[in-house]
């Protein structure tokens, strides 16, 4: 089943096109890694996909139904861990999470449950009534991902997870992920770290300068690209270095 | 063009738009022209009672002695701010060479507008204090540049001394640098106020004023200066600004919630829904952030002030009012800061339920204040119609003002919610 498809989407900011033409499809239980260069246009993608830029042209289809016609039950179906931690100066740490269940409709016992099991994973447990201003890096990304596990939609979206965490809760991370997707969640991962998003990935779009390069499984990429059996590392160096 | 010239046009430019959009944030200017004409209408009514205040001052002993203080805080008051960031460390090197040359036209800028300042503030200063009819160019010229030159004095000095490395060093010649200004002001101050110097002794402290700052200028060309430190303290001081022109010291930053009786925190009441999760974002905002509390708190103590300064009903309902309107478009305009966040666009709330949040979140703490306030005013000073009536015209007022002001932010946002 198709969770999401972006179907030939043409978006920018203000009149200037990043993206140009751009289609991927995530199927149910997959996991779809975003790569490219900076400046490829991924974090404009997932942009449009969130619904924050515009789509000039194409369409973004969640769960079968337009993204723009059904805006509020289908922002339900879609969570996101930013790049960078994006968090409310004026709300603790258990209020992030308040909010976050308010706004998705968990009934208050689920969300108490949820809560506890999440603090106690990321070890946040002592934290719950700070304010972020006092949290690290590290600290306020793992706030954004608990955010984004406390409810079940059907697509993740997942933006650079790695950066500033530490080990044990990138290992937390990955493992959660994979999780998901076993229960059948469709997931979109942006990372630079390719070792990791061949390990845990199934398919791979590649994108640089705002359109998809090449894209589909690891064997398909080595194949589209003439390098068997090599990693995805040597693929993405090898297919930019040919377009730059 | 000298592209340290380039660099420093655009930081003034940059901080310029930047202390407008704090102000901006905090100050309507649709009510600052309904402030001045409140404010000059009672002026202009009450003419004729403003040369009184000479007279005031004049025959209260404790004011009296206090103007000088004033006068002297004037002159003292006031440092060199070189506008730097910490990136400067890195674009301006070597800052020996180029961040001086950047410091240069931050010095003019900051000797211009100190000048500015203390023409307007001491003009205004002595106008109280004599009076229009005694006001004379003889007392207030003498005065204006002593001061002035004691003024930029004193900031060169401020400056070479903040500049000094060791801390008990610079601490210790502040501190006695402090003392003799200050002594030596408040001597010299009243007497060139009372005109108890001749022209000729005026003279000689003018030159004197004049020699100090001509040699704290040369100085401060010849200083080592601390850059880390200096660029240090100006960002900081700078982010201090910024946080209090949205009106939280920023000495108090918290860092965790301190646990309090529930019922306090108003929490119980939010249901636990979408619109909940609006009303909790709008509330906390306001208590706990950029909302500025205070603001409202003074503007209900204003209001309360009228019931028992004046036992006029009809200044009363004037003066509710339009604090009234004045706190609905402060309490509207919260929205403008939740409705730009990621997490207001990405999240599930529909137009239904922001509108609605929209309209009942500054309702409840405006009907709330102002309820309370024309309820003192029935205890203290009787009802106007009845007290019933009373209190239902103040809640219609208060949602009036809101849909005005809800409707105005809807224009200025061409309809974006």
């Amino acid at each position: 089943m198709e969770i999401l498809k972006v179907n030939s989407v043409t978006s920018g900011y203000d009149k200037e096109s990043i993206l140009k033409e751009v289609s991927l499809n995530i199927d149910k239980g997959k996991i779809v890694g975003l790569i490219g260069s900076n400046g490829a246009g991924k974090t404009t993608l997932i942009k449009t996909i969130l619904g924050i830029l515009p789509i000039m042209s194409g369409s973004i289809d969640l769960l079968g139904k337009n993204v723009l016609e059904f805006p509020e039950n289908l922002k339900n179906e879609m969570a996101y861990i930013p790049e960078t931690p994006l968090l409310y100066d004026e709300f603790t740490l258990f209020e992030h999470l308040q909010f976050t269940a308010m706004a998705h409709d968990i009934e208050k016992s689920v969300f108490t449950e949820r809560m506890n099991e999440l603090l106690e994973q990321f070890n946040m447990k002592d934290k719950l009534h700070h304010f972020p201003n006092t949290f690290s890096k590290g600290m306020k990304q793992k706030v954004m991902i608990m955010c984004a596990f406390l409810y079940n939609p059907s697509l993740l979206i997942v933006d650079e997870p790695f950066i500033g965490l530490d080990p044990t809760a990138i290992s937390l991370l990955i493992k959660q992920i994979q999780q998901k997707r076993e229960k059948g969640m469709g997931i979109l991962l942006c990372t630079h770290v390719l070792d990791t998003a061949e390990k845990i990935c199934d398919e791979f779009v590649l994108i640089n300068d705002g359109k998809v390069i090449i894209s589909g499984g690891l064997k398909v990429l080595q194949e589209q690209s003439g390098l068997i059996e090599q990693s995805l590392t040597d693929i993405f160096c090898n297919v930019m270095g040919a377009k730059t | 063009m000298n592209p340290v010239y380039l660099l420093w046009k655009k930081r003034m430019i940059y901080l310029v738009k930047t202390y407008y959009k704090f102000i901006r944030f905090q100050i309507d200017w649709i009510i600052m022209i309904y402030v001045l004409l409140l404010v000059g209408g009672l002026v202009y009514l009450n003419i004729e009672t403003i040369p009184k205040l000479s007279e005031i001052i004049q025959n209260n002993i404790l004011l009296y002695a206090l103007y000088p203080f004033l006068i002297v805080y004037i002159v003292l008051s006031g440092k060199f701010i070189a506008y730097l960031k910490p990136a400067d460390e890195f674009f301006l090197s070597p800052l020996n060479e180029l961040g001086k040359k950047f410091a240069k036209y931050s010095f003019l800028l900051n000797m211009g507008t100190h000048v500015l300042k203390w023409t307007v503030l001491s003009s205004i200063a002595i106008l109280l204090y004599k009076g229009i009819s005694d006001f004379s160019v003889k007392t207030y010229l003498p005065l204006y540049l002593w001061g002035l030159f004691i003024k930029l004095t004193f900031i060169n000095t401020r400056f070479i001394l903040q500049q000094q490395r060791g801390k008990w060093v610079r601490r210790g010649l502040k501190l006695l640098f402090f003392w003799t200004a200050w002594t030596l002001a408040l001597y010299f101050t009243p007497m060139f106020l009372m005109e108890r110097i001749s022209l000729y002794s005026s003279l000689i402290l003018i030159f004197c004023a004049i020699t100090f700052w001509l040699i704290t200028t040369y100085f401060i060309n010849k200083i080592q200066l601390d850059w880390g430190r200096w660029i240090q303290e100006e960002s900081d001081m700078r982010s201090d600004q910024f946080s209090i022109l949205l009106g939280r010291p920023p000495e108090k930053k918290k860092q965790f919630r301190k646990k309090t009786f529930s019922i306090f925190s108003g929490v119980r009441l939010i249901p636990f829904t979408k619109e909940g999760a609006l009303y909790l974002l709008y509330f906390r905002k306001l208590t706990r952030n950029t909302g500025n509390l205070m603001l409202l708190l003074q503007l209900t103590v204003i209001a309360l002030g009228t019931v028992f300064i004046s036992n006029n009903q009809i200044i009363f309902i004037i003066v509710l009012m339009f604090v009234m309107f004045i706190m609905s478009d402060f309490l509207v305009s919260i929205w403008s800061e939740i409705k730009d966040l990621v997490w207001f666009n990405i999240y599930p709330f529909s137009n239904k339920q922001k509108e609605k949040v929209l309209t009942l979140g500054p309702f409840i703490v405006l009907g709330t204040l102002v309820g309370i306030v024309s309820l003192i005013n029935i205890l203290y000073n009787g009802s106007i119609i009845h007290p019933a009536t009373d209190i239902i015209a103040i809640l219609l007022w208060s949602i009036l003002c809101i849909v005005i002001q809800i409707n105005i932010f809807l224009f200025k946002n061409k309809g974006n919610i």
